[in-house]
């Protein structure tokens, strides 16, 4: 469904008036979502992960290949089709506390995509029906509260309630839960699988922590500095891990049992 | 037909949408300045100055420029700060040159910080080509010594025997004045704009237009209302100077065509205090207001510089 071919994108630092490094953060990497899947990407901090999602929803251009969506060609659309594109893909950032804008309202969060995709229904009605899906009952008592008056799980609903607004068909997710505590984050996965078995939105989860993904994901890639280096079903990748890099960050990842 | 009826009015719902928010946003920052001490204090000498200069406009006790009586005489019950040198009134004077003063002040402050926003925003959110074409003119605004515009032009109206009403005194002074206001919005603009509630509206696909008057005017507020006291008391400042080096029209009456004359009478020689003081106090009394002011938005603005008061300790509810 949606798909990158070949995806490289290298920054340029400047140095001076004329010098400078390039520093390529990803070369060559070809992922695709398929249709109502969760898809995890999995990497170190610095591999490039959120450079990808980014890539994904065209904020940045990757600097060579293509991103491919229903078989058409995005990686230049600007203008209409860029917006159209956008409702069909959609982002939930990390930081709940930075996503949402601290001024507005709950209800203005989530009311503004509704207006701007010309929602043709009650929108008020929608809004309540939103904020119940990712579970903020009652609404009335959610609606006129602002983003610092609600912790940082009911942040993240709200902001995927304003995402859910949209309609998408695929939702991309960096690193979603790792600045909530542990007990919030199975309830935000929980959501996110909810979403995907009711509303069939694919949905790539990005993120470091391999025990969250063995969760919810069916299958994963793995990103090392930029390239992909392993890919597979969950099941497989994490029971027989072929590389060195996959085996060490499955032993990173924190066990309950284990000791020191 | 309908549908496109539908879609022009909710646009312009939404446009006076964002004014409203926009107004709100003002409105809040006043209020939460009324809740520091000096701000209070500012707030209140510039409102002190402001009833004194409306009151200016319609009342004086004697016509300003009028010489009517003895010269250089002190305070007295007749003349309340004494005469000038030329006979006439210096409290008439005061109270009548409060008005054009302020108005300069005021009027400066808020054109050149609504160009400097609009400057501003504009380049911190847009392109990088337009924002390098703008910050390159911003830069050779603030390279420009305001001074001496001042002068060029004052002289050049002098050799042409026509004066620098208040008019071209303004625009001048908005001309030499807005550049730094536009370099601060810029950067901050251009911090916000990489948050990432903003970078979230662009991708549910909001409008620039509607990101800007939304979202960015609301969270840089503060500052827009610390620029313009910056402003105003350039507004002043620039005002007083072109008055004391006699470029503007010394017929009109303020506190920089008083200064002027005083000084050019050698009123501190001559110990004529009730000339030269009182046009030089109510001066340092508004820019004080605008200081005041600008401090006590800094200290709401970053809690770091505020001051606790040390508050008696809650009571603890024992049975809780």
């Amino acid at each position: 469904m949606l798909r990158s071919e070949n995806v490289s994108k290298e920054f340029f630092m400047r140095k001076g008036l004329y010098g400078g490094t390039k520093i390529s953060a990803l070369s060559n990497v070809s992922v695709s979502v398929r249709e109502k899947e969760i898809l995890g990407i999995v990497g170190a901090s610095g591999s490039g992960k959120s450079t990808l999602a980014k890539i994904m929803v065209l904020l940045y251009r990757p600097t060579s290949g293509r991103i491919i969506y229903n078989d058409s060609d995005v990686s230049n659309i600007a203008g209409r089709r860029l917006k159209k594109y956008r409702e069909d893909v959609q982002m939930v950032f990390q930081d709940p506390y930075a996503s949402l804008d601290p001024f507005h309202s709950v209800e203005w969060h989530i009311k503004r995509p509704l207006i701007i995709s010309r929602y043709r229904g009650n929108i008020d009605g929608r809004v309540d029906e939103l904020l119940e899906m990712v579970k903020l009952d009652p609404p009335v008592y959610f609606k006129n509260k602002y983003p610092n008056q609600i912790s940082g799980g009911q942040r993240q609903r709200v902001y995927i309630a304003r995402v859910l607004a949209l309609d998408p068909k695929i939702i991309i997710a960096d690193e979603p839960v790792s600045m909530l505590d542990v007990s919030l984050r199975i309830e935000i996965l929980d959501l996110f699988s909810k979403i995907r078995d009711e509303f069939g939105i694919g949905i790539v989860y990005i993120t470091h922590d391999l025990n969250t993904v063995s969760m919810i994901t069916d299958r994963i890639y793995v990103l090392k500095n930029g390239v992909v280096v392993e890919e597979g079903s969950t099941e497989d990748v994490l029971a027989n891990p072929r590389e060195d890099y996959t085996r060490k960050l499955i032993e990173a990842a924190p066990d309950p049992y284990k000791r020191l | 037909m309908s549908e496109v009826l539908n879609n022009s009015n909710d646009e312009s719902v939404g446009i006076s949408k964002g004014l409203r928010h926009l107004l709100s946003g003002v409105a809040g920052s006043i209020g939460m300045l009324l809740r520091n001490s000096k701000a209070k204090v500012g707030f209140s000498i510039l409102l002190l100055l402001g009833i004194f200069a409306i009151v200016g406009i319609f009342f004086s006790p004697y016509p300003p420029n009028a010489y009517i009586f003895a010269k250089s005489l002190p305070p007295n019950r007749i003349n309340l700060l004494g005469t000038t040198g030329y006979g006439q009134d210096v409290f008439s004077q005061l109270i009548a040159g409060a008005a054009p003063t302020l108005l300069v002040a005021f009027s400066v402050g808020l054109l050149g910080t609504l160009i400097s926003l609009a400057v501003g925003i504009l380049s911190g959110f847009s392109g990088k080509r337009v924002n390098s074409v703008i910050n390159a003119v911003v830069n050779i605004f603030l390279v420009v010594p305001g001074v001496l515009l001042i002068m060029l032009f004052g002289t050049y109206f002098l050799g042409i025997h026509r004066n620098l009403g208040y008019l071209s005194t303004i625009i001048i002074l908005i001309v030499t004045g807005w550049a730094f206001g536009a370099r601060t919005f810029r950067s901050i603009t251009l911090s916000i704009s990489k948050r990432e509630y903003v970078l979230s509206s662009i991708l549910i696909g909001e409008s620039r237009v509607s990101i800007i008057f939304r979202q960015i005017t609301r969270a840089i507020m503060p500052v827009v209302v610390s620029n313009f006291f910056f402003t105003a008391m350039y507004g002043t400042m620039g005002l007083t100077f072109v008055e004391y080096l006699g470029v503007g029209n010394l017929e009109q009456v303020n506190w920089g065509t008083m200064l002027y004359w005083a000084i050019n009478n050698e009123a501190y020689l001559t110990g004529q205090w009730w000339w030269i003081l009182p046009p030089s106090i109510m001066i340092s009394f508004l820019m004080f207001g605008f200081i005041l002011l600008n401090f006590g938005l800094d200290e709401i603005a970053n809690p770091s510089l505020r001051i606790f008061l040390k508050k008696k300790p809650k009571k603890v509810d024992e049975n809780a």
